[in-house]
């Protein structure tokens, strides 16, 4: 069904989004993840995802006060919803049995 | 805790262009944390920098998802969702009336085609000689004079004349000379036998620094500065030295082995497009001829290259006074015979022609090379793409417009819901750009397919630059242009229908269109008439100058070049030959009535003494007494000469011409007198006289363009060529007998040899290729007038369905049917021709002054020219009309 797949980028913006819980809007939750993932991530790569996640029903939000900080602008707050967490279940179940099935002989090096 | 805390402002106009774009929905957020991150940044990296990334950051929001969306806009402004929407509208539409679109398209594919077609052609032909470094600079000199009598554009100059400019002139940065010549004898050394080659040209080494003659082998700063260097071609370095190396090695010219010569660089391939095409060049320095310093004559070509910031006219002008004046026309005047006066009107004048110009400009100019271009073809087959064109667009607007009638309902319920004009245009605009783009892909298409084809009829090689970056920006570019203009009357019609009276149901079905429509069909069948009249004509010239009587017999001659070069033994091949018996008569003679064969002109006299200013200039040809019967030329007075009559060396037998410019009423028996040698103590011309003992009729010996001039033939021994006539069924056979005794000659040389009708064939090649053109192009007119005609006539049958459906319950036969619905086109069809008649007259006379001898543009051809015009158009409509007449009425008149 279309809508249901969850992209990489999108799934770490969810999981960032679910460990910020009240402070998750656009710019914590990039900040967050370059910080998390050490990788540069651009502010409006991480607005399109989560308005696209919000579309499909994966991410509920709200909108936070005014401040001056923000130029007098709201926050949006994201907050992953019942589908979303569903979505997440699903992915983090279908790596588990990917990585059970890897023989412990497979990797040089000491993964887990 | 309250902070007093300054806050930066983010650059206000990258702010406001966010404003602009972005949709409200998101607006808040994004706005809200750029301005955040803009406040970060400036603690961490200083203003400046932070205002670089906050319109980064901004830009990175310019996509689609963020883009607000308008679907009801007032703004006049097209944007994304319109144009889908309109895309999909009209793509709707094209596929529901597929008829209609699938005319509209092939209509227009073809005329692309059609247009692209020529204009590659003609992208070619003015490419010619622009791959010269500095071509600008680039000229060569002209040289126009008139002489007594004669008067010639020549693109030759006087032998000293390009060392001499090479001193004097600072203007002109370089000169050479580059002359091209008849084919030579050439060998290497460990071969048996000579080939004879083309594309030999004498050249100086300065050509090689004026001239883009790229070298693969060779140094072109030293080759062709010794006296016997040659450079040759890549093509004949393969053919002679394959798989090497050829610089340095030597070659034998005319069995002269004594002095062979050496090969001091290769020629890599040049660009077709050029006029300078060799396959040797050999240095100037062995040319005895061309160390004279005689400012007489004009024999050799010579080439400028300009100084920078040099104006031509600067340069003629000094070529005038130093040159012209200074040294060429002293020189004339030396030598009394030659009579030159400027009182008389006699000139002498040199001037700068570019070289890039060479190629379509010189038509009139006398030179070796004929293989040229003529820039007046060039616009007349502009101008035929650019008509076929715009019929193709007629059709196109014809076609749109027609079917207004049908979407008036359309247009009123659309407005009704508050659609305003302007979208309507858009929405129709893009239907016809969708038409328009989907033709051009279409014909672009059809142009691959065709190319080769194409190619082999113009024997030239053409090809779609897919490559060059402007190719394809332009290809769409005009498809816009296009698309707009021919889009925008049936758009603004469309759009324009009222509401109220459309969903009452009043439309007039589009009257005053229809005057419009019929005007356009009128004037795309004159055109296409104009063509129809302009092939019939070209083809019919061909014809005429193919079969025109050329005053001697061209079949069953063979020709037999070059038997000089049998050294002391011409004549005994000639004995031999003759007692051939397929052989009927031979003579031997360098002169053969073939345009670029052996000229030699010269001045004449009537009567016995040479007298000033009344000078004429004529051919003077020396030949046999087998001449005139081998080549089956008629003597309509006197009679030809006679081996045995040893009185004959002092007579002349002159053409019918001659007699007239001799003004001779009865020319046998008079005498006229003539240059025969130059007495190199007195600085004179030696002249005798001759009693004129026959009259020939005048035969062609150029292309039956040009007038036939005065010629005087001579008896002597001329061992150019052997003429022989035959008559035989096994040519071949003939052929290998002669070969075998031409083998028997030492040294043995190539034989070369050519039939006299096949030679004369292929002069008229341009002249055919031009018939040929002209004829793929009007079929191609004609039938894309008839597509619009076709669809037109349906949606007026498909109009008047009901009418006729009435008609024949009322009893009307389908023969009346018929008549009804023709009448109208007949009369469209006869207003077309009453136009296209005069206008192809007018310009088919013109085209035909080009020529000496021509037909007269007899009234058949306009006859059959609109005959055919009819005819088609008449089929076209009548399969609209049979298939209305024949409807039964009960479908017609059934309530939808």
């Amino acid at each position: 069904m279309k809508g249901t797949y969850l992209g990489e980028f999108e799934e770490i913006v969810m999981l960032t989004i679910a460990a910020l819980q009240d402070e998750a809007y656009g710019l914590a939750i990039k900040k967050e993840l370059e910080k998390q993932t050490e990788r540069k991530v651009s502010i409006s790569a991480v607005h399109a995802a989560c308005n696209r996640l919000e579309d499909k029903g994966f991410l509920s939000s709200f909108f936070g006060d005014k401040s001056r900080e923000r130029g007098g602008k709201r926050k949006k707050i994201y907050q992953v919803s019942m589908e979303g967490q569903k979505a997440l279940q699903t992915s983090y179940e279908i790596r588990q049995k990917l990585w059970n099935r890897i023989p412990d002989t497979a990797f040089q090096i000491q993964i887990f | 805790m309250e902070e007093e805390r300054e806050y930066y402002d983010p650059p206000s106009r990258v702010l406001q262009f966010l404003r602009w774009f972005c949709a409200d929905s998101f607006l808040d957020e994004i706005e809200g944390d750029l301005f955040e991150l803009y406040q970060e940044d400036a603690e961490e990296y200083g203003l400046k920098k932070a205002k670089r990334r906050y319109v980064l950051n901004t830009f990175r929001y310019f996509r689609p998802f963020f883009w607000k969306r308008q679907i009801l806009s007032n703004s006049p402004i097209p944007n994304y969702t319109m144009f889908k929407h309109n895309f999909i509208i009209a793509s709707r539409h094209l596929l529901r009336h597929k008829f209609y679109s699938l005319i509209k398209i092939t209509g227009f594919a073809l005329g692309i085609s059609a247009f692209l077609l020529i204009g590659l052609f003609i992208r070619n032909e003015l490419s010619y000689d622009r791959h010269h470094p500095h071509y600008e600079r680039l000229y060569r000199v002209v040289h126009s004079l008139s002489i007594g009598d004669y008067e010639a554009n020549l693109a030759w100059t006087a032998t000293p004349l390009a060392q001499k400019i090479r001193e004097e002139f600072p203007e002109v940065e370089n000169a050479a000379r580059l002359r091209a010549i008849n084919r030579r004898l050439i060998k290497t050394p460990d071969q048996a036998s000579s080939n004879f080659e083309d594309g030999f040209a004498f050249a100086e080494h300065h050509a090689l620094e004026i001239f883009n003659f790229p070298l693969l082998y060779g140094d072109s700063a030293t080759a062709l500065t010794a006296p016997f260097d040659m450079i040759i071609s890549s093509r004949m370095a393969d053919k002679y030295f394959p798989g090497e190396n050829p610089v340095g090695q030597q070659m034998i010219l005319d069995n002269n082995e004594e002095q062979p010569y050496q090969i001091a660089g290769v020629l890599a391939k040049t660009p077709h497009n050029t006029f300078f095409d060799f396959d040797f060049l050999i240095s100037m320095e062995g040319d005895e001829p061309g160390k004279s310093t005689s400012w007489m004559g004009a024999n050799y070509p010579t080439y400028l290259l300009l100084s920078e910031g040099v104006d031509p006219g600067e340069v003629e002008r000094k070529l005038e006074n130093s040159i012209v004046k200074e040294h060429i026309i002293p020189a004339y005047k030396q030598v009394q015979s030659l009579g030159y006066d400027e009182n008389n009107g006699n000139y002498v004048r040199l001037q700068l022609q570019p070289v890039k110009d060479i190629h379509l400009h010189s038509v009139n100019y006398i030179e070796f090379n004929t293989a040229k271009g003529d820039i007046r073809y060039i616009w007349i087959f502009g101008t035929i793409a650019i008509f076929i064109l715009i019929i193709a667009s007629i059709n196109l607007m014809n076609l749109s417009t027609a079917q207004s009638v049908g979407r008036a309902k359309e247009v009123g319920v659309r407005k009704v819901l508050g659609v305003i004009r302007i979208q309507l245009i858009y929405q129709f605009l893009t239907e016809s750009m969708a038409v328009i783009l989907i033709a051009f892909v279409l014909g672009v298409f059809l142009t691959e397919l065709s190319l080769s084809y194409f190619n082999q009829i113009i024997g030239i090689e053409l090809s779609i630059p897919w490559g060059k970056i402007w190719f394809l920006p332009a290809l769409l570019g005009i498809a816009l242009v296009i698309g707009i203009l021919s889009g925008l009357y049936p758009s603004f019609y469309l759009s324009s229908f009222l509401p109220v009276k459309v969903l009452k149901g009043n439309l007039a079905s589009g009257q005053k269109t229809a005057n419009l429509r019929s005007a356009l069909v009128v004037f795309q069948f004159a055109i296409s008439v104009i063509l129809i009249i302009g092939t019939l004509t070209v083809i019919r010239q061909m014809r005429f100058m193919q079969n025109k009587k050329l005053g001697f017999d061209e079949e069953q001659v063979l020709m037999v070049q070059n038997t000089y070069t049998l050294g002391e033994k011409p004549f005994i091949f000639k004995e031999q030959i003759s007692s051939l018996p397929q052989v009927t008569n031979i003579s031997m003679t360098e002169f053969i009535p073939i345009p670029g064969q052996s000229r030699s002109g010269t001045n004449f006299w009537a009567g016995t003494k040479r007298v000033m200013n009344q000078e004429l200039e004529m051919q003077k040809w020396t030949i046999d007494e087998n001449y005139i019967p081998t080549l089956g030329m008629e003597v309509i007075a006197g009679r030809n000469f006679s081996g045995e009559n040893s009185a004959d060396t002092k007579a002349t037998i002159i053409n019918e011409k001659a007699a007239k410019r001799l003004g001779f009423e009865n020319p046998v028996g008079e005498y006229l007198t003539t240059i025969t040698g130059y007495d190199n103590e007195t600085n004179e011309f030696v002249t005798s006289s001759f009693r004129i003992i026959g009259v020939v009729k005048d035969f062609h010996y150029e292309s039956i363009r040009t007038e036939i001039g005065g010629v005087c033939l001579f008896l002597g021994n001329n061992p150019g060529a052997a003429i022989i006539r035959v008559k035989t069924d096994d040519m071949a056979g003939f052929i290998a007998q002669i070969e075998d005794s031409w083998m028997e000659f030492s040294p043995p040389q190539a034989f070369q040899y050519a039939f006299l009708d096949e030679s004369l064939d292929s002069i008229y090649q341009s002249e055919r290729l031009t018939a040929r053109l002209f004829t793929a192009f009007s079929i191609l007119a004609i039938v894309i007038a008839c597509l619009g005609l076709f669809a037109l006539a349906a949606f007026t049958v498909e109009q008047r369905t009901r009418e006729i459906g009435i008609r024949k319950v009322l009893g009307a036969s389908a023969g009346n049917i018929y008549q009804l619905l023709v009448r109208h086109f007949i009369l469209l069809l006869v207003i077309s021709l009453a136009l296209a008649i005069p206008a192809g007259w007018i310009l088919m006379q013109k085209w035909l002054q080009d020529f000496a001898y021509r037909i007269d543009l007899s009234w058949d051809i306009f006859l059959i020219s609109g005959g055919i015009a009819f005819l088609i158009a008449l089929i076209t409509i009548s399969y609209q009309a049979t298939t209305a007449s024949a409807a039964n009425p009960v479908d017609t008149l059934r309530q939808e």
